[in-house]
C-alpha cells in the first residue's frame, strides 16, 4: 500500500511568512546583500572557478576513501590524547555527550555553533537530563531564548528584526525597554555570555574540517565563542559528521579561502582555530557521527551532497529561501542544501522540500564545492514520486497529463474545448478559489485558434 | 560497535577511488612588493588597526600612548616586557586582562590572518579572553595566500589559530558590531 | 538541413502568435522548417513533479514526430532543456539520443547554428527589459550567470542588439528567477506570486515598456502579474520582437 503524507508543509509556512510583505522584502534584500558581498569577494580571485573545482575534487577524493581517512584521523587523534567516539545516529551521539558530562559531574555547557548538534536535537536532550546548555553564538543565543531553531546555518537569527531582539533582551537580559541599537544589544549579550563562559564545565563545538594526517580539527567563528568556550572549560567535546574529514593540512588552504568568501563575503573568518591536542589539565573528545551519512554515500545520485562545507551560500542566493524564511523548511538545515539532505534522514517528513524550489540552479552555481544541488532536487522528486510520497492529487493530475499528451487527437480536442470554456466563462479561469494561479495573477486570454490550427489553415492555402 | 558498523557501511557504499588534484593551491596574485600594503589594507578591512613600526621601541612607545598600561597587561613578545599581570592556573582570572601582546609567526596578505602557535600564545585562551589584542608581525613573515601559509606553519603542535581582526558579529539585522565575545580591538604592528 | 519546429503545448494553446513569429523568423532566415502536426508536450510538467516515468508516452510521441528531423528548434528554453536532459525511449534509444543532441532553443539555434550576425530589417523602438529564464541561462548556457566568475555574454542580448531602435534596459537583478517553476506556480502559489511581483517590479523600476524573453512560461508568469496590476507594459516573446514589422 502506498503511504502518502502531506506535502504542502513548506508552501503553507511560506504563505504564512509572506503575510508580512515588508518583512519579507527586508529578508530578501538582506540576504541578497550577503550574496552580493560573496560575488565581490569571488570576483577578486581570478582563480575562483578553479578553486571551486579543486575543493570539489578534494572532497570527492576524501569521500572515496572515507573509511581510510576516518581510521587515520582516529589513530592520530588518539595519539594526540583526544578521545574518539563513533555514533551511528543522533540518539547515540547525544548519549555519548551526556555520558561524558556525567563522568565529569558537569552540569553547565556552553555550545558554539554546530549544525550537527541541531540535527541531533542535542539541546532538548541535554535539558531533559538536567544539563544547563547555553548557545553562545549571538544569533544562536537569540533563537535559543525564543525557543526557536536557527533559520539559517550562518545567520541564525536573520528572520528577526532588532525590535524583536530588543524586546527579547529586555525580558531576559534586562536591557532597557525599547532599546534596539545592535551595538548596545551585542554588548549586553557579551556580558551575559561572558559569565556563562567563565562558569562552564564543558564546551561543545562543531568541526568545520578534520585533518586525517594530523588528527586535528579546525573550528571557524567570527565571534570567538568556540575558542572562549573550548579554552576555558575543562572538557571540550567536538562533534562532527563523518564527511568532514579531509586528507591533509595543505587542503585547508583551499577550503578556508572558499568558506568565508562564500558565506559572508569576508576573506576569512576572524578566528580559524586548529585543535590537535588537549591543553594540560583539559580533556578533549571528538565524536564522529553517521546519522544517515553512510546511506547518502551509498547513493550515487545523492552522495555529492556530502561535500557540503555549510557556508550557506545556496540559501543567500535562493529566491525561494529569501522569500520564505528558514523556518518554512522545518529542518535543522534550511534552504536548497537542506532540501536534499533532509529527505535522506526522513523521506516522508521532508517530502515537500525537494518541491520547494523552481529548479533555477543558482544554488549549484554558488556552491563552493560544486554540489549539483538543483539536479539533486529533481532526482529527489523522482524518488519521492516513485515511493508514493507526494500528494495523491498531484499524481492523479500527472497521470491525466500523460493520457492527454500521449494522444495527440485527445490533446487537440481538449485544447479546443478548454479555450472555448475559458472564453465562455472567463471569470471561472480567473477565479482564485478554483485556480490557485489566479489568486494573484491573471490567466492568459484564450486566443481564437491554436498555433496548430493556424498552421493547418496555412498549409491548405 | 558503531565504529565497525559505520566503517563497513562506508566500505560498501563508497564510490570508486577519485584522484586528488596533482597540485594543490594557486600562485599568489599579490606581488612581493605589495605584500605589506595589501596586508595592512586587509587588517583595516577586518576591523583592525594596522601600523608600521620600525623597532620594538617604536612599538612600545605606540602601545604606551594608546593603552592604559596600568590595567592588567600581558606580553609574550621577546624584548617587549609590559607585564603587570601574573596568570595562575585559574583561567577564569584572565577575564581581567585589558591587553595581550603577541607575536604572529606568519601572516597572510590576502586576508590579514595572523598565525599564532601554541608557543607564542603560551595560554590558549589569551587572545580570546582579553579586551584588546596587539600583534607584532615581521614583514619578512608575510605570505600572499592561504596556500602558502600552510607550507610555513607546523600543524603538529597542540593548538594554533589564525586571527584576522577583533571579534565581530552581524547577527542583529546584519549590522556589523565589533567586539562580540573576543577582543574588542586588534592592533597589528608590522615590523621590517 | 531539415528543421522540425517544436511548439510547446501551452504556446500552441495560449500563445499561437509566438509559434507564428518563430516560424516566420526561421523562414526569413531561409531555414527548411516543418511543423509535425501530432506533437504535444515535452513531458516536463510530469517530470518536474516527480513523475518522469509517467512522461514515457510523451517522450515516445515526441520521438515519433521529430525522429526524421536533422534538428529541432523550439521557442522555450525550459522545454528544450528538459528534452536535452531527459528525453528517453527504451525502444528507440538511437533516435532519442539524436534528438537530445540536436534540439535547440530558438536563440541558440540562431547564434550558434545559423551564426546570424544580421537580421532581416527589423525595427522596434521601445525600452525593453530582457527576462533571463533560468533554464535557458543556467541550463542551456544561453547567457553567463551572475554567480559564476566567467566572461559575460548573452545570446538573446546579442540578437536584440541587432534590432533597430530597441533600447535594452539594465536590471538590479539580471538573472533572478520569475517564480513560475512549472507546477511550483500552483503548489507554492503565494511564493510564486511574490516572486513574479518582485521580478516585474525590477523591470518597471527601470523603465521597461516591453518585457521579453525566450521562455513563454516565465513570460506568462510576468504577464499574469502585470495584467493583475492593470499595467500597460507589454510582454512579448523574443521571436515576436525579432520579427517586428519595420
Amino acid at each position: 500500500m502506498e503511504t502518502t503524507v502531506r506535502t504542502t508543509h513548506h508552501a503553507e509556512a511560506a504563505a504564512a511568512f509572506l503575510r508580512d510583505e515588508e518583512n519579507v522584502d527586508w529578508h530578501n534584500e538582506t540576504l541578497w546583500f550577503v550574496r552580493s558581498k560573496r560575488d565581490k569577494a569571488a570576483t577578486l580571485l581570478p582563480e575562483w572557478e578553479d578553486l571551486r573545482e579543486q575543493a570539489s575534487r578534494i572532497k570527492n577524493h576524501a569521500l572515496s576513501r572515507l573509511d581510510d581517512y576516518l581510521v587515520e584521523l582516529e589513530k592520530n587523534a588518539q595519539q594526540n590524547g583526544i578521545t574518539v567516539h563513533w555514533a551511528s545516529d543522533a540518539e547515540e551521539h547525544n548519549r555519548i555527550v551526556l555520558d561524558i558530562m556525567r563522568q565529569h559531574n558537569a552540569t553547565q555547557v556552553v555550545k558554539s555553533k554546530s549544525m550537527l548538534t541541531e540535527e541531533c536535537h542535542l539541546n532538548p536532550y541535554l535539558i531533559k537530563h538536567g544539563i544547563d546548555v547555553v548557545d553562545t553564538d549571538l544569533g544562536e543565543r537569540i533563537v535559543q531564548l525564543r525557543n526557536e531553531p536557527p533559520s539559517h546555518i550562518v545567520l541564525p537569527a536573520i528572520h528577526l528584526k532588532k525590535k524583536h531582539i530588543g524586546d527579547l533582551f529586555h525580558q531576559h537580559l534586562g536591557t532597557d525597554a525599547g532599546a534596539t541599537d545592535p551595538q548596545y544589544l551585542t554588548e549586553a549579550a557579551r556580558i551575559h555570555l561572558r559569565q556563562k563562559f567563565l562558569l562552564a564545565d564543558v564546551a561543545i563545538t562543531g568541526v568545520n574540517f578534520a585533518v586525517a594526517e594530523t588528527g586535528g580539527f579546525v573550528v571557524c567563528t567570527n565571534e570567538g565563542n568556540a575558542d572562549l568556550g573550548a579554552h576555558l572549560a575543562k572538557v571540550h567535546i567536538a562533534s562532527m559528521g563523518i564527511e568532514k574529514v579531509i586528507p591533509k593540512g595543505e587542503h585547508l588552504g583551499v577550503f578556508l579561502r572558499l568558506l568565508a568568501r562564500s558565506a559572508t563575503g569576508q576573506t576569512t573568518t576572524t578566528y580559524s582555530s586548529h585543535f590537535r591536542r588537549p591543553a594540560p589539565g583539559q580533556t578533549m573528545h571528538l565524536i564522529l557521527v553517521d546519522n544517515g551519512r553512510t546511506r547518502q554515500l551509498a547513493s550515487p545520485d545523492f552522495r555529492n551532497s556530502l561535500k557540503c562545507i555549510r557556508c550557506g551560500a545556496c540559501m543567500n542566493t535562493c529566491p525561494v529561501y529569501r522569500r520564505s524564511g528558514g523556518h518554512s523548511y522545518h529542518t535543522a538545515i534550511a534552504g536548497p542544501i537542506g532540501s536534499i539532505l533532509a529527505p535522506n534522514i526522513d523521506m516522508k517528513q521532508y517530502a515537500d522540500l525537494p518541491f520547494a524550489s523552481t529548479l533555477c540552479g543558482s544554488c549549484t552555481n554558488v556552491c563552493p564545492v560544486k554540489i549539483d544541488i538543483h539536479q539533486q532536487l529533481y532526482k529527489w522528486r523522482q524518488v519521492l514520486g516513485e515511493a508514493g510520497a507526494v500528494e495523491p492529487a498531484k499524481k492523479v493530475g500527472m497521470t491525466g497529463m500523460d493520457v492527454l499528451f500521449s494522444r495527440p487527437s485527445l490533446y487537440r480536442f481538449a485544447g479546443r474545448a478548454g479555450r472555448r470554456l475559458m472564453k465562455l466563462f472567463p471569470s471561472l479561469a480567473n477565479n482564485g478559489k478554483l485556480n490557485p494561479w489566479a489568486i494573484h495573477r491573471d490567466m492568459p486570454k484564450p486566443p481564437a485558434q491554436s498555433f496548430r490550427d493556424w498552421y493547418a489553415e496555412q498549409e491548405k492555402k | 560497535m558503531s565504529r565497525e558498523r559505520i566503517l563497513s557501511a562506508i566500505r560498501q557504499g563508497k564510490p570508486d577511488l577519485q584522484p586528488l588534484p596533482d597540485v594543490i593551491g594557486f600562485p599568489s596574485n599579490i606581488a612581493d612588493a605589495d605584500l605589506a600594503d595589501t596586508f595592512l589594507t586587509m587588517v583595516k578591512t577586518n576591523g583592525g588597526i594596522g601600523v608600521r613600526a620600525n623597532s620594538l621601541d617604536d612599538v612600545r612607545a605606540q602601545i604606551a600612548s594608546e593603552y592604559d598600561l596600568t590595567l592588567p597587561t600581558l606580553s609574550h613578545v621577546d624584548g617587549l616586557d609590559l607585564n603587570n599581570f601574573t596568570p595562575t592556573e585559574n583561567l577564569r582570572l584572565l577575564d581581567d586582562l585589558n591587553l595581550v601582546v603577541l607575536e604572529g609567526s606568519v601572516a597572510v596578505a590576502e586576508n590579514a590572518a595572523i598565525w599564532f602557535n601554541e608557543a607564542t600564545l603560551g595560554i590558549r585562551a589569551l587572545p580570546f579572553i582579553t579586551l584588546n589584542v596587539v600583534a607584532v608581525v615581521s614583514a619578512r613573515n608575510l605570505v600572499g595566500t592561504m596556500h602558502e601559509v600552510y607550507k610555513r606553519i607546523d600543524l603538529n603542535t597542540g593548538f594554533g589559530t589564525f586571527i584576522a581582526g577583533p571579534s565581530k558579529t552581524a547577527d542583529i539585522e546584519q549590522s556589523l558590531v565589533i567586539g562580540a565575545h573576543g577582543s574588542k580591538t586588534m592592533t597589528v604592528f608590522l615590523m621590517p | 538541413m531539415k528543421v522540425g519546429l517544436f511548439i510547446p503545448c501551452y504556446i500552441d494553446q495560449f500563445y499561437p502568435q509566438v509559434g507564428i513569429a518563430t516560424l516566420r523568423l526561421l523562414q526569413r532566415l531561409n531555414v527548411d522548417v516543418t511543423f509535425p502536426m501530432e506533437q504535444t508536450c515535452c513531458g516536463q510538467p510530469m517530470a518536474n513533479s516527480g513523475f518522469q516515468k509517467l512522461a514515457a508516452g510523451c517522450d515516445r510521441n515526441f520521438i515519433r514526430n521529430f525522429a526524421d528531423c536533422d534538428a529541432v528548434v523550439g521557442p522555450s528554453g525550459s522545454c528544450v532543456l528538459h528534452l536535452k536532459e531527459h528525453l528517453h525511449d527504451e525502444q528507440h534509444p538511437t533516435e532519442a539520443a539524436h534528438l537530445r543532441n540536436n534540439v535547440y532553443e530558438l536563440c541558440e539555434f540562431l547564434t550558434d547554428v545559423l551564426k546570424v550576425e544580421q537580421l532581416p530589417p527589423v525595427r522596434f523602438p521601445y525600452r525593453v527589459g530582457l527576462h533571463t529564464s533560468c533554464h535557458g541561462q543556467r541550463g542551456l548556457g544561453l547567457s553567463s550567470a551572475s554567480e559564476l566568475m566567467k566572461p559575460k555574454f548573452s545570446k538573446p542580448e546579442q540578437l536584440l542588439n541587432m534590432v533597430d531602435g530597441l533600447e535594452l534596459i539594465s536590471l538590479a537583478h539580471p538573472d533572478e528567477c520569475c517564480g513560475f517553476g512549472g507546477t511550483f506556480c500552483v503548489f507554492e502559489e503565494a511564493l510564486s506570486a511574490k516572486m513574479g511581483k518582485d521580478r516585474v517590479a525590477d523591470h518597471l523600476r527601470h523603465g521597461a515598456e516591453v518585457i521579453t524573453g525566450g521562455d513563454m512560461s516565465c513570460l506568462m508568469q510576468l504577464e499574469g502579474t502585470l495584467r493583475r496590476q492593470r499595467s500597460n507594459v507589454r510582454v512579448m516573446h523574443i521571436a515576436e520582437i525579432l520579427t517586428a514589422d519595420a
